[in-house]
């Protein structure tokens, strides 16, 4: 059972990461008054970036695009596993280091200055996502994700806020505004690209193709909070997840981007508020 | 308190940069995200445009006038034409002054917009920067239809216009202007009462009343510093018998910059709609005979500020030297001054929030 | 204080997503252009004097106008659609109108010649008035031997006038300032079979001509 939902995962996580990337394209092109590309574009996009010639400052940038992919190809894979929640959350970090050390090891300023961004919105989000963690652990005692989908209740039910806090920090990890500071998937900002100036032909198909997964790997998280015992959940989960998208598009395409300070304290602040007191309300009713 | 070595990175910001409009090559020293100094460069478009007045008579010279800039195109040969016109002591009839009137009114709305959009964009607000452009579409639908081009009108000569706009095609300006100002309204009320939006444009950029006298800036940067002066005021064209104000706001800062550039839309279309009800019948233009001699410098209010047009003729029809000032030139030095100790996101705004222009003062 | 709204531009973002796009599917589908639109220029070259007006008048050299060949060339990628050639044309001949040049994949310009469709037909009717027919696109009166066609279609016998008044009428007209003396006075007149082509670049044909008239106007020239 377990190695059948890691091929899955393996194998469907990219085609669906894609197939939603196309659609969240259309989407917004739909509300900017656009045509918009098809919906399988993202796909040709990657195609055509694995032929283009390659062409790197440092040989190094290409060996740590590829250890970002794995490791964050190896968080999914634990996930659906249902291995323990919050080493997923940890080796996800660690992905992100990667894609840091890339970015810097180019001297490119804005690259760097990039860099400096995504460790920042790590920063910003690592608390939302331990405290997730943390909360999962003290509703159902484990960490597993495959005890948490054995569940009598949704999570969702009795964690709110950390539901909340996550959906929060959901916007800084899909890159979406207002908290697209590293990178965005739209051109002109104040960085060029960022993290991803310097990255170019299979660099960034595996950059892209690493969204992909990951995107889907947040989704994921979101549907665990539905999921439970019941088989409806799963399609329940999945109206969720693709509600908490749209969410996602529209909130993209109704805010300018802040500033990282301001982003700062926004997540810590939501952060607290919502999964803090739940935490706090939890501790007391055990 | 122990002194850090912080350390001090140089980013070259532009020529090519997204967000850019125009080419201008600013060196951003940084320390960590604060910009510690700025070391501007222009010179990256330069085509030696006043060179030519050598070598095209001066009624041609109109065509080349217009195109030292795509977005303020229609103010740069209406100045020109305009300065000719005093050296030759031409007087242009009166419904000839009433269309260089609405151009000039319709290529400010155009202008303003598109600045809208490049700010919105700035931000990183794509669907507002998409929004203003759909609007300024239907504007440029108008100019299309009442002088044959989009950007480059080409219906200005020395002695009046060349094409006039019929009672049809002003009943159609007049509904495409409600609907451009209906849906502004709209774009306008996320401008100034957007959380996010509110972020990044308030407190920012702060010019003062006396830096900006300082400074020598102009157009509404200066009036959104609380300097009341429109060159529009002086009259010039059909200026003098229409009814309006300068718009102005107090605080100084991107926000206030927003909102007068976005408030002098709605003012364009009631100037609009105004000239258009008084506006007499008469001809198109005068036959001007000869060629100038002496010199002649007028100012003109410019969507981005106030020009200054200057030329002087020798008797024959190649002129000697035409000479234009532009607004972006006064305002880049303010420019600098806002860039000092801000943080590098907030370049992009404090560049676009000029409204620069740097076709225009590269020539 | 100015107020604030979250997502102040929720609802606008909504209706955009309900509402057709509003950018148009070029060139899948054709664009209507408005009357005055400024494309490209046309000329009707029937009309055209080769005076070269034009070319002096454009502001970024794209016509050339050779009077030998009788052709007007003009470079679409280089044209501007300024309309000054218009302006200039003595002849009204040029035309601004909608339609722009479609893109190409080569740097190279090309250059639409277009040939007069004879030699005669494109500088006869406005060379000298001698030329057959009635009354040309200028509106000036013609001579046809001894019968003078006028602008407003009347024509006139000069054979029932004396000489001298023949000579104030055919001046008053402007009919006297003919080709021959012209042409002495700049330079000499070359014949090429029927065609007699005169020192100002101006052309005639004498096959046009009575067999009578022909003969004077070769006397007149020289040529004989």
């Amino acid at each position: 059972m377990r190695i059948a939902m890691i091929i899955l995962y393996l194998v469907l996580a990219p085609l669906l990461g894609g197939l939603l990337d196309g659609i969240d394209r259309r989407i917004s092109a739909r509300m900017q008054r656009r045509v918009g590309p098809p919906i399988l574009q993202p796909f040709y996009d990657v195609q055509k970036l694995f032929a283009k010639q390659r062409i790197v400052v440092t040989n190094s940038q290409t060996f740590l695009m590829i250890t970002y992919l794995v490791l964050m190809v190896f968080t999914g894979c634990m996930f659906y596993s249902g291995a323990d929640m919050l080493m997923c959350f940890f080796v996800l970090s660690t992905a992100g280091i990667f894609l840091y050390f890339a970015a810097v090891v180019t001297d490119s300023p804005y690259s760097y200055i990039g860099g400096q961004r995504e460790l920042f919105q790590e920063m910003c989000c690592e608390p939302a996502v331990l405290l997730t963690g943390v909360g999962f652990y003290l509703l159902e005692d484990t960490f597993e994700t495959a005890k948490i989908v054995q569940a009598d209740r949704s999570a969702i039910v009795a964690l709110p806020g950390f539901f909340a806090a996550f959906l929060f920090i959901l916007t800084i990890k899909m890159r979406k505004s207002p908290f697209d500071e590293s990178t965005s998937h739209h051109p002109h900002q104040e960085l060029v690209k960022g993290v991803t100036t310097e990255l170019g032909a299979s660099n960034l198909a595996l950059f892209q193709i690493t969204e992909w997964y990951e995107n889907i790997l947040m989704l994921s998280v979101i549907a665990l909070f539905i999921i439970n015992k019941n088989p409806w959940s799963i399609p329940a989960a999945i109206l969720v997840v693709l509600a908490a998208y749209f969410l996602e598009i529209l909130i993209d395409n109704t805010s300018a981007r802040m500033k990282s300070g301001k982003m700062l304290e926004l997540s810590w602040a939501v952060t607290i508020a919502a999964a803090g007191v739940n935490l706090l309300i939890l501790i007391l009713v055990r | 308190m122990e002194e850090r070595e912080k350390k001090r990175s140089v980013v070259p910001f532009g020529p090519q940069h997204p967000v850019l409009p125009e080419p201008i090559h600013l060196d951003l020293v940084l320390e960590d995200e604060k910009v510690v100094d700025v070391i501007p460069s222009i010179g990256f478009i330069h085509r030696g445009l006043e060179d030519l007045v050598k070598k095209r008579d001066f009624n041609e010279y109109v065509y080349v006038a217009e195109r030292t800039c795509g977005i303020c195109s229609f103010g740069h040969g209406l100045g020109y034409v305009e300065a000719v016109e005093k050296c030759m002591n031409v007087e242009v009839p009166i419904r000839a002054k009433y269309l260089r009137t609405i151009w000039s009114e319709m290529s400010r709305i155009h202008s303003h917009l598109l600045w809208a959009g490049l700010m919105a964009d700035a931000f990183g607000f794509e669907n507002l920067f998409y929004q203003c452009w759909r609007l300024r579409e239907k504007n440029l639908d108008l100019v299309e239809m009442t002088t044959g081009g989009r950007l480059i009108y080409s219906v200005n000569k020395v002695g009046g216009v060349l094409k006039d706009i019929t009672p049809d095609m002003q009943k159609v300006i007049l509904n495409n202007l409600s609907e451009l100002e209906a849906e502004l309204r709209d774009v306008y009320k996320t401008f100034m009462t957007d959380y996010s939006v509110q972020e990044r444009t308030r407190g920012v950029g702060v010019l003062t009343k006396e830096q900006v006298h300082d400074l020598g800036c102009c157009g509404p940067y200066a009036r959104a510093s609380g300097v009341a002066r429109d060159i529009r005021q002086l009259g010039y064209e059909a200026y003098g018998e229409l009814d309006f104000e300068p718009v102005v706001s107090n605080d100084g800062d991107n926000y206030a910059r927003c909102d007068v550039r976005l408030r002098e839309v709605f003012q364009s279309i009631d100037l609009i709609r105004q000239a258009i009800a008084k506006i007499p019948n008469g001809e198109l233009s005068v036959p001007v005979k000869g060629n100038p001699d002496g010199e002649a410098f007028i100012r003109i209010e410019q969507p981005r500020g106030e020009a200054i047009y200057y030329v002087e003729g020798n008797g024959t029809k190649f002129l000697n030297r035409f000479r234009l000032r532009t607004p972006t030139f006064a305002n880049i030095p303010g420019m600098c001054e806002t860039m000092k100790g801000c943080s590098y996101a907030d370049i992009p705004l404090l560049v676009v929030t000029i409204d620069p222009c740097i076709s225009c003062t590269e020539r | 204080m100015p107020k604030t709204r979250i997502m102040a531009f929720t609802w606008s973002t909504l209706k955009n997503l309900f509402s057709k796009p509003a950018t148009k599917n070029y060139p899948a589908e054709p664009i209507k252009y408005p009357e005055r639109s400024r494309g490209h220029i046309e000329i009707d070259i029937e009309d055209c004097i080769s005076c070269s007006m034009c070319a002096r008048s454009c502001p970024t050299g794209a016509i050339t106008v050779d009077r030998k060949e009788l052709t007007w060339a003009i470079n679409r990628f280089d044209c501007l659609a300024c309309g000054y050639c218009v302006i200039k044309c003595p002849k009204k001949c040029l035309h601004l109108v909608p339609g722009y040049q479609t893109p190409e994949g080569e740097k190279k310009e090309v250059s639409f010649k277009r040939p007069a469709p004879a030699p005669k037909p494109a500088a006869a009717p406005s060379a000298a008035p001698k030329a057959a027919g009635s009354a040309s696109a200028a509106g000036k009166a013609t001579l046809n031997g001894d019968i003078v066609t006028m602008a407003n279609g009347k024509t006139m016998d000069l054979s029932k006038f004396p000489a001298e008044k023949k000579a104030e009428i055919l001046k008053k007209l402007g009919l006297d300032a003919a080709p021959a003396p012209k042409a002495e006075a700049e330079g000499k007149a070359t014949l090429e079979g029927d065609i007699v082509r005169l020192p100002n670049g101006k052309t005639m044909d004498l096959s046009k001509l009575p067999e009578a008239n022909r003969e004077k106007v070769l006397q007149k020239l020289g040529l004989k």
